[in-house]
């Protein structure tokens, strides 16, 4: 802080995009009552949301180890929950529903994914031989349940909700982009526009010091209860089924289910939420929207361009955070002394959510390309290092100690033994970020540049154009999936690769 | 009071692999029984029939006056496993009171028995510890003393000291005979070790594998209670040189 500062009065920082702290402390204190309801409102709004998201979270999980088939079947909107844009849903709950709810919502939907992956992996890593001791008395499956299954569950479901504290920070306020509520999100938006950086660093610092209190809370709280750490990482994602149908039909009849079932929703919600059929468009009227409407045309035309504009940004992101993470895990493993030294920025840039670090990088950068490219390589960097650092540690020793007998160097250890046990997780942590580049490019585009899906997101929110918003929702989720589906084909045609 | 045992014509595959082929043997009431033999060749997969854990694909257990179905829910059968499978959150007083809660059977007045049995393996002090801050053989006794809980007419024992060291296995193994004397229940023991199953057996079962046999069974004569010295007299040694020479013939194939 006191470097900051000096480097500010001494003229080394650009004025305009790094105030000095003095005078962001200032902006903090004579806007406070500002600064104190937005939070609340934001706050109020993310926990209620958080709570809901994660109970829903812990009951789903329940209900899809303890019924597999259910788990199948769901796996639609699942996949869908992981690969949502936040951002993109926000326009559709402000449209759909009032008051708090869209915040509260978003913020639900959030944490749903993480915390349920999380823990379904927890009640099926249970050891088998506690399971049948408690079978040998006698016990029920709910018996077994009780005693075994969910209380063994509790650390995962703990780092579960120590890590969606963020997103469920991030989810409420990236629903007040959409609906201009009261709240930091809003607040921000607002700040932006003013040429004024101290107010966007200020905003920047509360939002990452709630973010952080939050989660020193939750994890002051999950010490107390749990006896050993989990992390989350490793275990997000889908999780393989123990049991499987008898018949090749059966499967493909399930997944044809979980594919649909999502669209049948969609296509339903006009009755479920009673709202004026003309706000809420359905799959079929989207598709005449985009065939044989009237604005057909230039509708098809402005998706593609936004296409164009987005989706490359949103997979060099990918890239580029992938490999930053990488050559970060590798560092760490073979120049420990570094890797100390590196671990407490990168502590920091985790605590700090996409609205923080955006608007920041936006300020140093300027509006353009580079500021998009550099907020979603850096979103993707944290979960991507995370799982490598993870795999790195979880290579055995022994297999390299073999090497180290031998006096191989960094690089023929790497490749002789490091790569194989790094491999499969690289894509892990590939798939992993896929939505959430795309959620950083969007919110780039959202809140600076104006261009691709992000800004045609919000031109269409400002026009009430709700075909080119339903559109923009459902094709920026069709993208994410996309992506991540193919991140999954090139993993398989890798691996038959090898095994061949 | 303990029961008779007999198991009529088991088979059980998983799969290609016949893990059990028309297993006979039958366990007289209080008696212990050990059963060797190379890995692969069923032993443990005979045990969970026995326990009813799992099912056979041919053949019975049946007991002298209940059902396996009928002990299990009285809680009358007591396992032990390899790896001691403790609940790590749990201390080891309440790793031991774990089957009287599935029972339904856990009353204030039961924290005396469990108390006794944390004595009785020779754990005291330990009581409020966590599975974590034991070691191994600790752990193991932790288990027996849980498997010992419910008072059970059957004993079933998978390798309980698989993992231990020589010296702390010849204590062990000298533990169990204390233990398994003050009530006698019906104890099947399935071991690696050849001397251990000659010190502690009435009756010794040699199974084979592929498939999954029984291919000798042969009486220990030695009489109770069985001294610390038994492991060095030629009786001893005799009998285990015998048992090894089954053994290894059967592992060179007919």
């Amino acid at each position: 802080m006191v470097l900051w500062q000096l480097a500010s009065v001494a003229g080394f920082l650009p004025r305009d995009a790094i105030p000095s702290p003095l005078n962001v402390l200032v902006e903090l204190w004579s806007n406070r009552e500002a600064y104190a309801s937005n939070l609340a409102a934001t706050v109020f709004a993310a926990s209620i949301g958080y709570l809901i998201g994660n109970i829903l979270a812990v009951a789903a999980a329940v209900v899809f180890v303890r019924l597999p088939v259910v788990e199948r079947l769901a796996r639609g909107m699942n996949m869908i929950a992981f690969a949502v844009p936040a951002i993109a849903i926000g326009p559709l709950l402000a449209i759909a529903f009032q008051g708090v709810a869209p915040q509260i919502i978003l913020a639900a939907l959030s944490v749903y994914f993480i915390t349920m992956s999380v823990t379904m992996a927890g009640l099926r890593e249970v050891d088998p031989d506690a399971l049948a001791l408690v079978h040998l008395y006698g016990a029920s499956r709910w018996s077994a349940f009780r005693w075994i299954r969910l209380r063994s569950a509790l650390p995962h479901i703990m780092s579960g909700l120590r890590a969606s504290v963020t997103s469920a920070l991030l989810g409420a306020m990236l629903a007040e982009f959409g609906t201009g509520a009261t709240g930091l999100g809003s607040y921000l938006l607002a700040s932006m526009s003013l040429g004024r950086p101290e107010r966007v660093w200020g905003i920047a610092m509360v939002t990452t010091t709630t973010s952080l209190l939050l989660f020193h809370l939750i994890s002051w709280i999950a010490a107390r209860v749990t006896w050993q750490p989990i992390s989350t990482f490793a275990t997000t994602g889908f999780a393989r089924t123990d049991d499987r149908p008898a018949s090749r039909s059966a499967r493909f009849f399930v997944a044809a289910m979980a594919t649909l079932l999502p669209f049948v929703f969609w296509q339903s919600l006009p009755l479920l939420l009673n709202l004026s059929p003309a706000v809420i468009q359905t799959p079929s009227e989207i598709w005449t929207y985009l065939t044989s409407g009237p604005e057909a045309v230039t509708a098809w035309a402005s998706i593609l361009s936004a296409a164009k504009q987005t989706i490359p940004l949103a997979i060099a992101g990918m890239a580029l955070g992938g490999v930053a993470a990488l050559s970060l895990a590798l560092a760490r493993t073979f120049f420990p002394s570094l890797g100390q030294a590196i671990v407490a920025p990168v502590l920091l840039l985790q605590s700090m959510p996409l609205v923080a670090l955006t608007p920041l990088i936006i300020l140093a950068l300027g509006r353009g390309a580079a500021a998009t490219l550099a907020i979603s390589t850096s979103v993707c960097f944290y979960p991507a290092f995370l799982t490598l650092a993870q795999a790195l540690e979880g290579t055995p020793e022994a297999a390299l100690d073999v090497l180290r007998l031998y006096r191989a160097s960094p690089l023929q250890m790497l490749r002789i033994v490091i790569l194989q046990y790094l491999t499969p997780y690289l894509f892990t942590a590939a798939r992993l970020v896929a939505p959430t580049g795309l959620l950083g490019v969007m919110t780039a585009e959202w809140l600076a540049t104006g261009y691709g899906f992000g800004g045609l997101m919000n031109e269409a929110r400002g026009n009430l154009d709700y075909g080119m918003i339903w559109t923009v929702a459902s094709i920026t989720v069709f993208i994410s999936l996309g992506l991540y589906e193919l991140i999954l084909a090139i993993e398989r045609a890798v691996r038959s690769l090898r095994e061949s | 009071m303990a029961e008779g045992l007999c198991v009529t014509e088991v088979s059980k595959s998983f799969g290609p692999n016949q893990a059990l082929s028309s297993i006979e043997l039958c366990l007289p009431a209080g008696s212990f029984t050990a059963v060797i033999g190379p890995s692969g060749c069923g032993k443990s997969t005979l045990l969970r029939v026995i326990s009813g854990l799992l099912l056979p694909d041919r053949g019975q257990v049946s007991l002298a006056e209940s059902s396996p179905k009928e002990l299990r829910q009285r809680g009358k059968i007591g396992m032990s496993f390899q790896d001691s499978a403790l609940l790590p959150w749990r201390t080891v007083s309440e790793n031991i009171a774990l089957p009287l809660q599935i029972l339904h059977r856990y009353r204030a007045n039961e924290r005396a028995r469990i108390a006794a049995l944390v004595d009785l393996v020779g754990l005291s002090g330990f009581q409020d510890a966590k599975p974590a801050q034991l070691s191994g053989g600790m752990r193991q006794r932790v288990a027996i003393a849980r498997a010992l809980v419910t008072d059970p007419t059957l004993l079933l024992l998978d390798e309980p000291f698989a993992s231990l060291d020589l010296i702390l296995r010849r204590r062990m193994n000298l533990e169990l005979q204390r233990i398994w004397l003050k009530d006698r229940p019906t104890t099947v023991l399935v071991t690696h070790g050849i001397d251990e199953a000659v010190f502690l057996a009435d009756q010794i079962v040699v199974m084979a594998a592929s498939p999954g046999r029984i291919s000798e069974i042969i009486e220990v004569p030695f009489s109770r209670p069985r001294p610390t010295d038994l492991f060095t007299t030629s009786a001893f040694h005799a009998l285990t040189d015998r048992l090894e020479g089954h053994l290894i013939a059967g592992m060179a194939g007919p």
